[in-house]
């Protein structure tokens, strides 16, 4: 199993990624909950800790222990990448978001950066109806 | 025949900042984004070594030529950026929106208004990007909190921040482009354009409240908490404040006064900042300096670099004539170059356009009122596109990934359908105002 994982959350990660993530996990693996912010403010960590509450209950439920970590950024996927880095994670898992039209052709993929540039294991995590 | 290469490679480098490939490093397992900071460099490399772009090329990109000093815009750029970022890191944007969200009282209206005038004022003195990044967050916050729909009040203040970004010269990076270039003091920038958008400013908020009237809840829950917020660093924040006013004073006094170049008092205030943070702050100074959008500076540069090939070439003599073509009378000159600016940037970006039909102006034949006119509204087009399409500026690309981060689904389409249907009005008020303001000053009367 894996000793150290990292969970990239956002407010489009659905609850499916995170069960994903707690399945992969064991009771001696340590997992970051890691969300990326433009500006990290005292208010902007009061208010992530309440958005991503959510997480942390579901992932105590599993009886995993983990803890939620922001990180300042411009470059998201440089951010994780560096973050797993910097901890010695063996695992990272992510969601990915579906983007159409104009605005998906010109969006970056923060999840392929992640694959393409990771140090460890990568699941991607991607929901069924995305794919129809 | 004119040698298509430097058009083409024009072409494919906005092409790329847009769709900013994630390619990998040879030799190596790295990949990379080919983006806007790296692809204008690229751009500009393909031209040195197909032998297309020269030194002295390469040299007046850097330097300039006439009165646009691209090294000038660069350092003014970056300075006034660090300024407005350490005034952020203080704290004070935050605090000052949410005491002004808190004045609101529960009101939803008046949150819309209290919002969008908020964003106006601090867009004048300080960065796009820094007020789109704080705005964005508080009303996601607010939204959140009061349970209602933060889209009215995301599109308000981002119209917002575009349309005060072109009342002063300090505004917009590309106002500094075009100002330098027609050679437009700041005090003169002010004289003509605080008025037109302070107007189109009035338009825009009529046009956008009718827009989405229904969509403002009447009562809000719980913003009265918010008139309680903190400030993080109260000296930093009034220091900041007091050297923003300083740099800004400093600017309006005509350069042949003091000797100086007009970059020398914001990066000495800048300095100056850098040093109290890096006293105060310790290691968060490197937080504060990772803010600063340095990638502006290879992105300009390339551009500036490309275009210049584009002279070298004979392309810009053929935008040159018909620029001086449509701006032989003044509805022509304000109206027409501000539609076709704002079209411009709204497909190819703000800052390439801008670098573009600066060297187009400055290679046409104009009398000075024309080109006066011309280059104001070219002006107004540059912050306007932005506000047409998500790709008209930088900073619209960065925002939908921050909205589709949040779980906002903004798509190209919708946005861009309010941009046309809020600005096609908002633009003729504008022209309408500058070409009263050229008139009755008489400079107009070409």
């Amino acid at each position: 199993m894996y000793s150290k994982m990292v969970l990239c959350v956002t407010d489009a990660t659905p609850e499916d990624v995170v069960r994903v993530a707690a399945r992969l996990c064991s009771r001696e693996t340590k997992v970051f909950v890691l969300h990326v912010v433009r500006i990290l403010s005292d208010l902007a960590r009061k208010d992530a800790a309440e958005r991503f509450a959510w997480v942390m209950e579901a992932l105590k439920k599993e009886g995993v222990g983990a803890e939620l970590q922001l990180v300042e950024a411009t470059d998201v996927g440089g951010a994780i990448v560096s973050f797993a880095r910097k901890n010695g994670c063996d695992i990272i898992v992510t969601g990915s978001i579906p983007k159409k039209g104009i605005l998906g052709a010109i969006s970056e993929s923060v999840s392929d950066y992640i694959l393409k540039n990771a140090p460890c294991t990568v699941v991607v995590v991607k929901r069924a109806e995305e794919g129809k | 025949m004119l040698n298509p290469l430097p058009l083409i490679v024009f072409a494919a480098t906005i092409f790329l900042v847009f769709k900013h490939p994630l390619v990998k490093i040879p030799f190596t397992s790295r990949h990379v984004y080919l983006d806007y900071g790296l692809a204008p460099v690229l751009g500009a490399l393909v031209l040195v070594l197909t032998l297309t772009a020269g030194p002295d090329v390469v040299l007046r990109g850097i330097m300039g030529s006439d009165s646009l000093r691209p090294y000038s815009v660069l350092i003014l750029i970056i300075s006034l950026s660090y300024i407005c970022i350490s005034l952020e890191y203080s704290g004070f944007f935050e605090y000052i929106s949410l005491r002004v969200a808190g004045s609101a009282r529960g009101s939803g209206r008046r949150l819309f208004l209290y919002i969008f005038l908020l964003t106006l004022v601090l867009t004048l003195f300080t960065d796009n990007d820094i007020i789109i990044l704080t705005m964005t967050f508080i009303i996601l916050y607010i939204a959140r909190n009061a349970g209602m729909n933060p889209m009215p009040f995301l599109f308000a203040q981002f119209f917002a921040v575009n349309i005060a970004g072109m009342a002063l010269y300090i505004g917009n990076p590309t106002n500094i482009v075009v100002a330098d270039a027609a050679g437009i003091s700041f005090a003169e920038y002010a004289r003509w354009m605080v008025i037109p958008s302070f107007v189109s400013a009035g338009a825009c908020f009529v046009i956008l409240f009718l827009l989405f009237r229904r969509m403002i809840p009447e009562r809000l829950n719980e913003t009265g908490a918010y008139s309680t917020a903190s400030i993080r660093d109260r000296e930093g924040a009034a220091f900041g404040l007091f050297s923003l006013i300083v740099v800004i004073l400093i600017m309006s006094i005509p350069s042949g006064w003091t000797g100086l170049p007009v970059w020398f008092s914001p990066l000495l205030f800048a300095f100056i900042m850098f040093l109290r943070d890096a006293l105060r702050y310790r290691s968060g100074v490197r937080s504060v300096v990772s803010r600063v959008p340095w990638k502006i500076v290879p992105f300009l540069i390339g551009f500036f670099i490309i275009v210049e090939t584009l002279v070298s070439t004979g392309w810009v003599s053929l935008l040159a004539s018909g620029i001086a073509r449509l701006s032989g009378s003044m509805p022509g000159a304000v109206l027409g170059m501000c539609i076709v600016s704002s079209l411009l940037a709204c497909v190819m970006n703000n800052h390439p356009m801008v670098i573009l039909l600066v060297r187009g102006l400055q290679s046409s034949q104009l009398s000075a009122g024309s080109r006066l006119g011309a280059s104001l509204a070219v002006i107004a087009g540059s912050n306007f596109g932005a506000n047409l399409t998500l790709v008209g500026a930088l900073a619209g690309i960065m925002w939908a990934g921050i909205l589709s981060d949040r779980g906002q689904s903004l798509s190209f389409s919708t946005f861009s359908k309010y941009g046309f249907a809020v600005m096609i009005p908002v633009m003729l008020v504008a022209c309408l105002t500058l070409m009263l303001e050229l008139a009755v000053s008489g400079v107009g009367a070409w």
